[in-house]
């Protein structure tokens, strides 16, 4: 196990910003911290870095407890949202600090910034200060400055928040490069799904200081725990139903539980459907998932490469995603009544987390 | 659309243009009277005589020894001021204590206290008569008042404000995740200070140095009252033009003004130089 965070906490007086989280990463994952802005998530950054004194509970860095030591003894790099790069110093001389705050030797030094400026094809900008450099630069020029030392651990706080939404794909993929090819064990923190799921091994969700859940994007997506994962992932239609022998019911109709929900058999529940799930037809033959109802269609609207079709389901309203050709073909319209289906649902307990954000 | 902007800017842009020039030339006008007139008047008088007679004034043994009077102790104020004043911008910025806002704006004081009060206030705190000034004296066989220390305290005070209001606003704006950055990468918190604080305010430093030097060389009032004067030991070269003048020899006050006026000058445009490449690389 390379991080290990047991029960920690974090107060601010009354308010408590990190409650009793407990998280263990694999060597070489890529781990990413979701939740709102305020969640804690940063905190928790900033904790495993000791940049934050820690309240109550421990951190171990590949089995070496750190949780009394300062920033200097933690061998983590740390890239700030704001990059925070020296201002008077260039490209090079703030790679190169942590190495000269360690004394390595001038050539070992000067070999070791070289190759990072290759790791962020940056080769050629090395001598220019950071003004010059524009923030996607910037943004490298600190990722090199963090994995200089070569650290057990990269924390990365929120690296692409700065960024143009062009240039932020791009530096995705940069960075899952780089980080696949040292093999260095990273949290990166967020609070953008996409960016979580482009280049999380795993996710933890986050919120009011709490770690809801943690699994692959996947996972997370498909059959989250908390209502809350379901929300802030994507969209999903959430519907109060209940489970009984081996059906589910939601209002007059039932559907075929889905496997391994047995657990929840005769406690409340919801019924999560994502809109990309549900499908839409003029007959009820034409289904090829379980039959939902007949639906009145209250509104259309261009959704980038699907359509999204708002629809009265008695006295349910969803959001269901079809691709523009089917909806051509169905030629639907407002008013119009069509049959809804659903091919992929998931049932997960009731639990109306509170949380900030 | 484009075209009837064009028409309405030119229809009204007549009485926009002369308001700009009118202003302009007052303001070129009043500063060339201010400042660009007796400029050229005392240069012209101090050189009245020639090179030659303007060298003799200010190499007399009582005005070079006053030049260097004035020099040194605003240098060694400007040193000390540049450490402590940094030190209290530190303080202010850095740490919440009871009264700091009071003492915030207690540290602009020396700007509005009249110089010959400042004087008068070191005269009571310092003079031989009294308990501090006596106790010095006996201990140390040392002169503050009507000697040389006294210039230097004279000018710390009035120079106090300069370097603090200067580093001040410096540091407050400083990014603390750059010392943060530091932190992590290994650097104690004195390598953080020395690599990554000091730089960013060092500018601001040096400025306020030389602002407070500029000020300090010309100071009159408070001097007059704290140094005693005596020539060649505690006279500086404001208080050796005003004994000139006093009696009537003005061509040597005028060539001793042109030696502070071109050190004052040479501050400036140092000043200038500074703000302007810091600007250039912000």
């Amino acid at each position: 196990m390379s991080i290990n965070l047991t029960n920690i906490h974090k107060g601010y007086g009354a308010q408590v910003v990190v409650d009793d989280v407990s998280l263990e990463i694999e060597s070489g994952e890529l781990f990413v911290l979701l939740g709102p802005s305020g969640s804690g998530k940063s905190t928790i950054l900033r904790l495993i870095a000791g940049l934050t004194p820690l309240d109550q509970g421990g951190i171990a860095l590949h089995g070496r407890d750190v949780s009394l030591l300062p920033p200097q003894q933690r061998g983590v790099g740390f890239v700030f949202q704001n990059y925070s790069l020296f201002q008077h110093m260039t490209a090079e001389q703030n790679i190169a600090f942590g190495l000269e705050v360690k004394r390595v030797p001038r050539s070992e030094r000067q070999a070791r910034v070289t190759e990072l400026l290759q790791l962020i094809e940056m080769e050629t900008m090395g001598k220019r200060y950071p003004h010059q450099l524009s923030g996607g630069q910037q943004q490298r020029v600190a990722v090199a400055r963090a994995l200089a030392q070569r650290p057990e651990v990269l924390l990365l706080d929120e690296p692409f928040g700065a960024l143009d939404v062009k240039i932020r794909a791009q530096l995705r993929q940069n960075l899952r490069a780089i980080q696949t090819q040292l093999g260095v064990t990273t949290i990166l923190v967020t609070h953008d799904q996409e960016e979580a799921f482009e280049l999380a091994d795993r996710i933890g969700v986050i919120d009011g200081g709490k770690l809801l859940e943690v699994g692959t994007p996947d996972q997370l997506y498909r059959a989250p725990k908390h209502r809350f994962t379901a929300t802030f992932l994507g969209n999903a239609n959430l519907f109060p139903a209940h489970r009984n022998g081996s059906k589910v019911y939601l209002g007059d109709q039932h559907l075929p539980a889905p496997p391994d929900t047995d657990h929840l058999t005769g406690q409340p529940v919801e019924m999560m459907l994502r809109p990309e799930s549900i499908e839409i037809a003029l007959n009820p033959t034409d289904l090829k998932g379980s039959v939902l109802g007949q639906a009145t269609v209250t509104q259309l609207a261009f959704a980038g490469a699907l359509e999204r079709v708002t629809v009265q389901l008695e006295d349910r309203v969803l959001q269901v995603l079809i691709h523009p050709a089917q909806s051509r073909q169905l030629g639907i319209r407002p008013g119009d009544r069509i049959w809804l289906g659903v091919q992929e649902y998931h049932l997960l307990a009731t639990n109306h987390h509170s949380g900030a954000g | 659309m484009m075209q009837t902007r064009t028409l309405t800017t030119l229809n009204t842009s007549r009485t926009p243009q002369m308001i700009f020039w009118g202003v302009r030339w007052s303001a070129l006008i009043y500063l060339s009277v201010l400042i660009a007139l007796p400029l050229i008047v005392i240069s012209v008088e101090g050189l009245r005589g020639g090179i030659w007679s303007f060298w003799d004034s200010i190499t007399r043994p009582a005005a070079l020894s006053a030049i260097f009077i004035s020099v040194w102790t605003a240098a060694l104020m400007t040193v000390i001021n540049m450490i402590m004043g940094t030190l209290t911008a530190y303080v202010l910025v850095q740490y919440r204590f009871p009264g700091k806002r009071w003492l915030d704006s207690l540290i602009d004081l020396p700007f509005a206290i009249p110089t010959l009060v400042t004087g008068v206030m070191l005269i009571l705190l310092y003079g031989p008569q009294t308990p501090i000034g006596g106790w010095i004296e006996d201990q140390f066989g040392m002169r503050i008042v009507f000697s040389s220390p006294g210039i230097v305290l004279a000018l710390l005070f009035l120079g106090y404000p300069f370097v603090i209001r200067a580093v001040q606003p410096v540091l407050a704006s400083l990014d603390i995740h750059q010392q943060e950055a530091a932190y992590t990468l290994g650097a104690s918190s004195w390598l953080t200070f020395r690599r990554i604080v000091f730089p960013a305010i060092l500018p601001a430093m040096i400025t306020g140095g030389l602002l407070s030097f500029a000020r300090a060389l010309g100071e009159f009032g408070s001097i007059v009252i704290v140094s005693g004067n005596i020539p060649m030991r505690s006279q500086t070269a404001a208080v050796y033009i005003y004994g000139q003048v006093e009696s009537g020899n003005l061509a040597a006050a005028s060539s001793v003004s042109l030696v502070l006026m071109a050190i004052a000058l040479l501050t400036t445009l140092l000043v200038d130089y500074l703000a302007r490449r810091r600007t250039a690389h912000a």
